[in-house]
């Protein structure tokens, strides 16, 4: 076929989806350049696009913080056990689901789709986590959302692709339901588990409100309560602090910017791997029932 | 039976099930009782209604109603033909690398925490120092409180939404249009029908099924607004546009402790937004053959 020539309508439509890149790319690109811009230029106003005077103070400050690594490391904590949870979890529930013959397939999933349309809301769900006593235990973090029908309805839609005949071959070999699923399963279901874990990191690590709420205990704070603080309350910490903060010569608005890098830090790293994946997963998760 | 083995497997996340969503289901009791934690769910003094009259006696019942419909009437407005405006102009683009360079930085904001988020917006439109300002300034305006000002929550609200979801958004239209017979297209352009034209009655046809069930989802979503971004934009200086249901009953339940009476508003929002659901799917049932269940 011929080639369509590229026409004026070409023009208007390629510039406008750069215009959009461009006005997606600034806020980001201007929050690199003001972390690593001199506190003078910046609080004069003359960071605009690039780096004015170029220093790494600010992420000096950052890293100088004991709050900052202790949020840091919880929410490593944070995101791989809610991860594990939520992948061996879901992969448990999903798994019977996947098999024909079970009984409790169809009473088990309407157990789980309910949950998809009714909640108890935010103070009923607090008042049962509160009860349990799981206030100020990691496990908050962790459990609660670990079983969700959305992923359970992906898990097994994956799970019933897989050909049957090799579940067969295994049961023929006198294996159980716990065997096959680890032997077989599993190692078939790799890349659905690579993009769900991908996606529980994500989720874990940008939340913020269940923290909020179920941990009281500023030791036990993930980087994404630090980071409101630091950012919505504007709380820049300790006398010692700003005492520190006059030494390095560094700013609030440095600091922030230098903080939001560093917390972006690991989902920019596992965005190549996850943009490999999610138009699959967007779609798997689009089909009916 | 081989099914005990299946039932011993599904057994801890079906006690996680019960445990994190069941009880709490049961817990919406509290709304009917006068909660006292001491007593728990089953003991409490039940009280009937009175946590839903209280509420439409409330002062700032019909304020916090009317931001939460309007809030998401507007986001609506904007943020459901966005993605597919973006979808349709990615579908022209014809160089493969550059629609996939369009695509690797819109999806991009979608994995930024709504912390950041707020954080970038807030360095951005800082009332001094933000660089909004300092561009209003020197075109000869004056400093805007973007934060502080009623006025301008909403379109920062829904600004940022785009700014983070339409990229991510679109994906779903995309997977739709690749599902579109190409033939169609051949034939149209046989035909001698202009891009417009095939836009207008191939493309859009060929989306209508996506497009509606996506509107029916989000009709559920009418009385619930992103209310984790807005504790974070939200000041006391903004309430009379900002505050929502949601925050409110966050607010109420759990930052001063009338446990009861923000549950009992929380369940009024569940139940408005089924019904929500329901009337859009039963009406899309109606006039089309497009329905989630």
């Amino acid at each position: 076929m011929k080639k369509n020539r590229f026409g004026f309508g070409d023009i208007v439509i390629y510039g406008v989806l750069l215009a959009l890149m461009l006005v997606i790319l600034f806020p980001m690109i201007y929050i690199v350049s003001i972390s690593f811009s001199d506190t003078g230029a910046v609080s004069r106003g003359e960071v605009v696009l690039l780096p004015v005077e170029f220093n790494i103070d600010a992420y000096k400050y950052v890293f100088r913080d004991a709050r900052f690594g202790r949020a840091y490391a919880n929410s490593i904590f944070y995101a791989a056990g809610s991860t594990v949870a939520s992948v061996l979890l879901t992969g448990l529930m999903a798994y019977p689901l996947s098999v024909d013959s079970f009984s409790g397939r169809r009473p088990l999933t309407i157990v789980l789709m309910i949950t998809m349309f009714f909640g108890g809301g935010m103070i009923p769900t607090y008042m049962v986590i509160k009860n349990l006593g799981l206030l100020d235990n990691p496990l908050v973090m962790m459990l609660p959302g670990a079983v969700s029908a959305y992923n359970v309805i992906i898990y097994r839609t994956f799970f019933q692709n897989i050909p049957a005949a090799l579940r067969e071959a295994a049961y023929i070999d006198g294996a159980g339901h716990f065997k096959i699923f680890w032997k077989v399963i599993v190692p078939l279901s790799k890349p659905l588990l690579a993009t769900m874990s991908l996606f529980a990191i994500v989720g874990s690590w940008n939340s913020y409100f269940d923290a909020l709420i179920y941990l009281n205990d500023s030791k036990m704070q993930p980087l994404s309560l630090y980071l409101r603080q630091l950012i919505v309350n504007m709380d820049m910490s300790s006398q010692g602090m700003r005492d520190i903060m006059v030494q390095i010569n560094v700013n609030p608005r440095t600091i922030r910017a230098a903080t939001m890098i560093v917390a972006m830090l690991p989902i920019m790293c596992v965005y190549p791997f996850l943009q490999k994946y999610f138009a699959s997963g967007v779609m798997i998760g689009s089909v009916k029932g | 039976m081989r099914d005990r083995e299946l039932y011993a497997m599904c057994l801890a996340p079906l006690v996680m099930v019960v445990v994190f969503r069941y009880l709490p289901i049961y817990g919406i009791v509290m709304a009917f009782e006068r909660y006292t934690p001491s007593k728990g769910f089953f003991h409490s003094e039940f009280v009937g209604l009175k946590y839903f009259i209280q509420f439409f006696r409330d002062p700032f019942c019909f304020r916090i109603i009317k931001n939460t419909v309007l809030l998401s009437l507007y986001s609506l407005l904007w943020t459901f033909p966005a993605p597919i405006l973006l979808a349709l102009l990615l579908n022209e683009v014809r160089h493969a690398r550059y629609k996939k360079l369009v695509q690797t930085v819109t999806y991009l904001p979608h994995f930024i925490s709504v912390v950041i988020l707020v954080g970038l917006m807030k360095e951005l439109f800082s009332s001094v120092d933000g660089i909004v300002n300092r561009l209003i300034v020197a075109l000869g305006g004056s400093a805007v409180n973007f934060f502080s000002e009623p006025g301008w929550f909403r379109s920062l609200y829904i600004g940022s939404s785009l700014w983070q979801g339409v990229g991510y958004g679109s994906i779903i239209y995309l997977a739709a249009l690749a599902g579109i017979d190409m033939e169609q297209y051949e034939a149209a352009r046989i035909d001698g029908a202009n891009r417009l034209q095939k836009i207008l009655y191939i493309t859009l046809p060929g989306i209508m099924p996506t497009t509606v069930i996506l509107l029916i989802m989000r009709m559920g979503s009418l009385f619930s607004n992103d209310f984790q971004k807005i504790l974070l934009m939200y000041s006391p200086a903004t309430y009379s546009t900002a505050d929502v249901i949601s925050t409110y009953t966050y607010r109420y339940g759990l930052e001063n402790s009338n446990y009861s009476y923000a549950a009992a508003i929380g369940l009024m929002l569940s139940v408005i937004s089924f019904v929500f659901v329901w009337g859009a799917n039963a009406f899309s049932k109606k006039v089309s053959e497009n329905s989630l269940w």
